[in-house]
């Protein structure tokens, strides 16, 4: 029996190795690997690292380009603009993961139950999905800003109820290829009920295609978090949002180009990095797909 | 394939009809009233009458069924704002300049994204391979708003080009469609090459080049008809996206679009507008995924339309 877990143990450590070989060669992985860290750690400790808070405004050094008072200048209203790009990096990174923790529940227990138990079930879950198909998701969440008022939570709140169709869809594709498989008819023949055999034999071969999803999910909600902010419908001050910060510097584009520039290339920072990562995951993951 | 598409379209009218009663019960949710009451409150009698007048007073089982019942003839109402306007003639005031920027879109995604595709995968592994999948994946990423916002500050404020907002002559259109345009050339690229060469790696395309066939008709006339297939899939619910519209290309450009009016809408609480539009776009996606599926059979004969699983 050791030896049988030891082989097992082996082979573990050995898809692991693989798995990282094929992960580093990727540079382009491993960059984006280093941006998303770098992203969390200033979401992290903003407060540490914000040269001042978010919401401390100075009239009389409104408008201010870059300086080394100001490294990124100061916005209309004369508040420090590096420390609320800083803000709104961290607004960005709970949002999306505030969302993906709201979508990836609905999508795991909604996929399970259609792609596992099959019969009417999943009939109405291919329903579900179908209507929800219907209408573009971003619509869905800027109709809930409406019903909700602006604000982090309903921003979360908004996207994750609007958008959980792929994770839903792709949990319960997995679930039906996985049904039929030798291993889990072997569990199921030894005894193992339905929830040990979902959750403890079938699931655990999900985890990686959803950690790509969500990897690529990532940027789609900072996306959508900015752009409800962008239309007005997102987060009201003064909480600091990138989309919101973009924005506001349209009308101010002619004389003061800080204000649109140094939002704008953080959010591509941010979105680009996590895109990168998941490129580089699914590769690794999947080394038949050519990049 | 008769009874396929049937059951496909009475699906369809099903999920229609369950949308607009979720919308239908969501939009009298939402807080306020169509009369902008935060400024100047209607009086208890003012407020009655104006509820009567729209039909707001009727239990909401009835209002549903008169609107179902209109919808039935292709009524989408009266606009609440627009008082003079039905929302048809809403969304026809915003619909050309969004259908125009999505067509436009579409033309340039197309005819930049499937050549460079096509030719990214037959150079595979090289330089220029590594240029596109590179800039194909940031064009992917980089938000459009954000991409909007760098073309107005250099093409129209640095370099004085083109007009930074507005609508009317052909300089209006450029900035929104370059802009609108990346991310799904990109995507169509990335889809093209990924495509063609899972297609070149098959058994049929070594066997078209063993028996001795030119190399230019084994990439057009085989690689790239079976690399199509997939790309269908994705082309189908794009249509539909693009044309609609993004409401943030048209936020930054001041496009009097059909987003906009959404937007205005749902801040005005004009319940026909929002739901005019929602119908519409729920009725059109639903389409182009039927019809995607459709072409489908028609581009791979081995899919066989039964009965439905997603």
């Amino acid at each position: 029996m050791t030896s049988l877990k030891e082989a097992e143990e082996r082979g573990q450590k050995r898809r692991k190795a693989n798995f990282m070989w094929r992960f580093k060669r990727n540079k382009l992985a491993v960059i984006g690997f280093c941006v998303v860290v770098v992203c969390l750690f200033i979401a992290a400790f903003a407060n540490f690292l914000a040269p001042t808070s978010y919401d401390v405004g100075n009239l009389t050094e409104a408008r201010q380009p870059p300086s080394w008072g100001h490294i990124f200048g100061t916005d209309a209203v004369g508040r420090d603009y590096l420390s609320r790009i800083i803000y709104a990096t961290r607004t960005s990174i709970i949002v999306a993961l505030g969302v993906q923790v709201i979508t990836l529940s609905i999508g795991i227990s909604l996929g399970t139950l259609g792609g596992y138990l099959g019969g009417w079930v999943d009939q109405v879950v291919v329903r579900i999905i179908e209507i929800a198909t219907g209408i573009p998701a971003l619509l869905i969440a800027m109709f809930i800003m409406g019903l909700l008022g602006h604000s982090m939570w309903n921003v979360i709140f908004a996207l994750g109820i609007s958008g959980w169709v792929v994770e839903t869809r792709i949990t319960r594709g997995q679930f039906l290829a996985f049904k039929e498989r030798e291993f889990v008819i072997a569990a199921q023949a030894i005894g193992a009920n339905r929830f040990r055999v979902a959750f403890r034999h079938i699931f655990p071969n999900i985890i990686p295609i959803l950690a790509v999803l969500l990897a690529f999910q990532v940027p789609a909600v900072i996306f959508n978090e900015a752009g409800l902010s962008f239309l007005g419908l997102g987060i009201d001050e003064p909480v600091p949002s990138l989309g919101k910060m973009i924005s506001t510097s349209l009308g101010y584009v002619r004389t003061y180009w800080h204000m649109g520039l140094f939002p704008s290339l953080m959010i591509a920072i941010i979105t680009m990095g996590f895109t990168f990562v998941g490129d580089g995951l699914r590769d690794a993951l999947d080394p038949t797909m050519n990049r | 394939m008769i009874r396929y598409s049937l059951g496909r379209l009475l699906g369809l009218l099903g999920s229609v009809l369950i949308i607009s009663l979720i919308l239908f019960l969501a939009v009298r949710w939402l807080p306020g009233t169509p009369w902008n009451e935060g400024e100047i409150p209607l009086q208890g009698p003012a407020k009655e009458n104006m509820m009567k007048k729209y039909g707001l007073d009727q239990p909401i089982h009835v209002q549903y069924a008169k609107y179902l019942w209109n919808l039935l003839h292709l009524d989408l109402g009266n606009s609440f704002i627009y008082k003079t306007d039905t929302v048809w003639q809403t969304i026809a005031r915003g619909w050309p300049a969004t259908a125009k920027i999505g067509a436009f879109t579409l033309l340039i995604a197309f005819s930049i994204g499937i050549p460079v595709g096509i030719i990214a995968a037959l150079r595979q592994n090289s330089l220029l391979d590594y240029t596109v999948t590179f800039l194909a994946t940031t064009g992917i990423t980089v938000p459009n708003f954000a991409v909007a916002v760098w073309l107005v500050m250099f093409v129209s404020v640095k370099m004085d080009l083109l007009p930074t907002q507005g609508w009317g002559t052909w300089q209006h259109i450029v900035l929104p469609v370059v802009a609108y345009s990346l991310a799904p050339t990109s995507l169509i690229a990335r889809f093209t090459r990924v495509s063609m060469l899972e297609a070149m790696r098959s058994d049929y395309i070594r066997t078209a080049r063993a028996k001795g066939l030119a190399e230019p008709v084994v990439i057009m006339r085989h690689v790239f008809k079976n690399a199509l297939i997939p790309i269908i899939t994705l082309v189908g619910p794009l249509i539909p996206n693009l044309m609609t519209g993004s409401i943030f290309i048209e936020n930054t450009f001041g496009v009097p679009g059909i987003g906009r009016h959404f937007v205005t809408s749902i801040f005005d609480r004009d319940y026909p507008v929002i739901m005019g539009i929602f119908m519409l776009v729920a009725v059109l996606f639903g389409l182009t995924y039927f019809i995607s599926d459709i072409l489908y059979t028609w581009a791979d004969p081995r899919v066989r339309l039964t009965d439905r699983k997603t």
